[in-house]
C-alpha cells in the first residue's frame, strides 16, 4: 500500500467564496492521493449541501470545475 | 545447517498465538471503523470512502449488525469455543463488509479466513504437531507472497526516492529516503528471516508493523493481522522425515 502518493491539496470554495475542507467530508486518517477521488468528493458535498453551491474546484492543472446546484455530478470545466 | 522446514506441520503453540492474534484483529478491525467514524458514512454525513461503486451502501443498523457478528466471529476464535463456527462467521461478516469498503488489508482478512474455513484446526487436538496441514501452508504463503510483491511493487512505482512517505508523514526529503529504503530492505528479508530465523523475523515483523500502525493508526487490524500470519513461523515445523545437512545431526548440533 501507499507506493506512491501525490501530494493533494484542493482548492475547493463555496458560491460566497469561502474554502470547503474536503477531509472534513471523510472518515478520518483517509488520505487524498490523487485528483479523481478529490472530484467524487467534490460532488458528494455539492449533493449534500446544495445551498451552498456553486462550487469551484480547482484541478490539479489549474482548470476551474464548477459544481451547479442540482447536477452535482455533471460538474463542467470553465 | 537447518533441516528442511516442512511449510504444512504446526506447533500447537504458535497456531494458539495466530487464533488469539486473529481474534484481536476482528476486534481491532471494530474499533478502527468506530475510531474513524464509519457510522457517519453510513447515516450520509461523510463521503463513502473506498465505496465500491455499483453496491448499495446498508444504512447504519447493517453496520450495527456487521459489528456484532464480527464481534461473536473474534471470541469464538480468540477462545476457541465454537471455533469453526466463528471462522465460518468471520468469514461471512468479512465478505460482506467487503463490498462496503474495499482495502488491500481487507481483501488480505478475508484470504486468511478463507484459508482457514478449507479446515479449521483446533489448536489443543492432540497430535497436532504430526499432522499436516496444507491450508495452514497458504497462510504461510500468502505473507511471503505479501512482502514480495509488496517490496517489487513499492521498487516498480519509485517508493525508493522517498517523496510517497514525505507526503503521507509529512517528513522532510532525506529521514523518507531513508524510511523507504528500510521499509523496502524489510519486506524483502523477513520473508527469509522468517523461515529460516523465525523468532528474529518474528520480531522485525512486529517492529516494522508497529511502526506502520502509529504512523497511520487505521491499519492496526492489518499490523496485527500480519504478526498473527507470522506467528505461524514460529516453532519447530522440521520435516521429521528430511535428511540432515551438512552432517549437523551426526555431530549432535541443534543450530534451529
Amino acid at each position: 500500500m501507499f507506493e506512491s502518493a501525490a501530494r493533494v491539496e484542493p482548492r475547493f470554495e463555496d458560491a460566497r467564496g469561502r474554502a470547503v475542507a474536503l477531509r472534513d467530508y471523510l472518515p478520518r486518517h483517509a488520505y487524498l492521493t490523487d485528483f479523481k477521488q478529490v472530484e467524487r468528493i467534490a460532488a458528494f458535498v455539492c449533493q449534500r449541501e446544495p445551498e451552498r453551491a456553486p462550487f469551484r474546484l480547482w484541478r490539479a492543472e489549474g482548470e476551474v470545475v464548477v459544481l451547479l446546484p442540482g447536477s452535482c455530478l455533471n460538474a463542467r470545466p470553465r | 545447517m537447518r533441516a528442511l522446514v516442512d511449510w504444512e506441520r504446526f506447533e500447537p503453540g504458535s497456531l494458539g498465538w495466530f487464533y488469539r492474534l486473529l481474534g484481536l484483529t476482528l476486534l481491532a478491525r471494530i474499533a478502527t471503523d468506530l475510531h474513524v467514524d464509519l457510522w457517519a458514512v453510513h447515516d450520509g454525513r461523510l463521503f463513502p470512502w473506498r465505496h465500491l461503486p455499483g453496491l448499495p451502501l446498508y444504512p447504519p443498523a447493517g453496520l450495527a449488525i456487521e459489528w456484532a457478528m464480527m464481534g461473536l466471529a473474534a471470541l469464538a476464535i480468540t477462545t476457541g469455543f465454537r471455533l469453526r463456527a466463528g471462522v465460518y462467521l468471520a468469514l461471512l461478516v468479512s465478505a460482506v463488509s467487503l463490498t462496503q469498503r474495499y482495502a488491500n488489508h481487507r481483501a488480505l482478512l478475508l484470504l486468511v479466513l478463507a484459508f482457514l474455513a478449507l479446515s479449521p484446526v483446533e489448536p489443543r487436538r492432540p497430535g497436532l504437531s504430526g499432522e499436516r496441514h496444507p491450508n495452514l501452508a497458504l497462510i504461510r504463503y500468502q505473507l511471503v507472497i505479501v512482502y514480495l510483491f509488496s517490496a517489487l511493487n513499492k521498487v516498480r512505482a519509485g517508493f525508493l526516492e522517498g517523496t510517497a512517505l514525505q507526503h503521507l508523514l509529512d517528513l522532510d526529503a532525506e529521514p523518507a529516503r531513508a524510511l523507504a529504503w528500510l521499509v523496502v530492505a524489510a519486506e524483502f528479508s523477513l520473508p527469509l528471516l522468517l523461515w529460516r530465523l523465525p523468532w528474529l523475523g518474528l520480531g522485525g515483523v512486529a517492529c516494522l508493523h508497529l511502526g506502520f500502525a502509529l504512523f497511520m493508526p487505521a491499519i492496526w487490524p492489518f499490523s496485527l493481522l500480519m504478526l498473527a500470519m507470522a506467528v505461524l513461523f514460529v516453532g519447530d515445523t522440521r520435516d521429521p522425515g528430511a535428511l540432515p545437512l551438512a552432517g549437523a545431526d551426526a555431530v549432535g548440533h541443534n543450530c534451529s
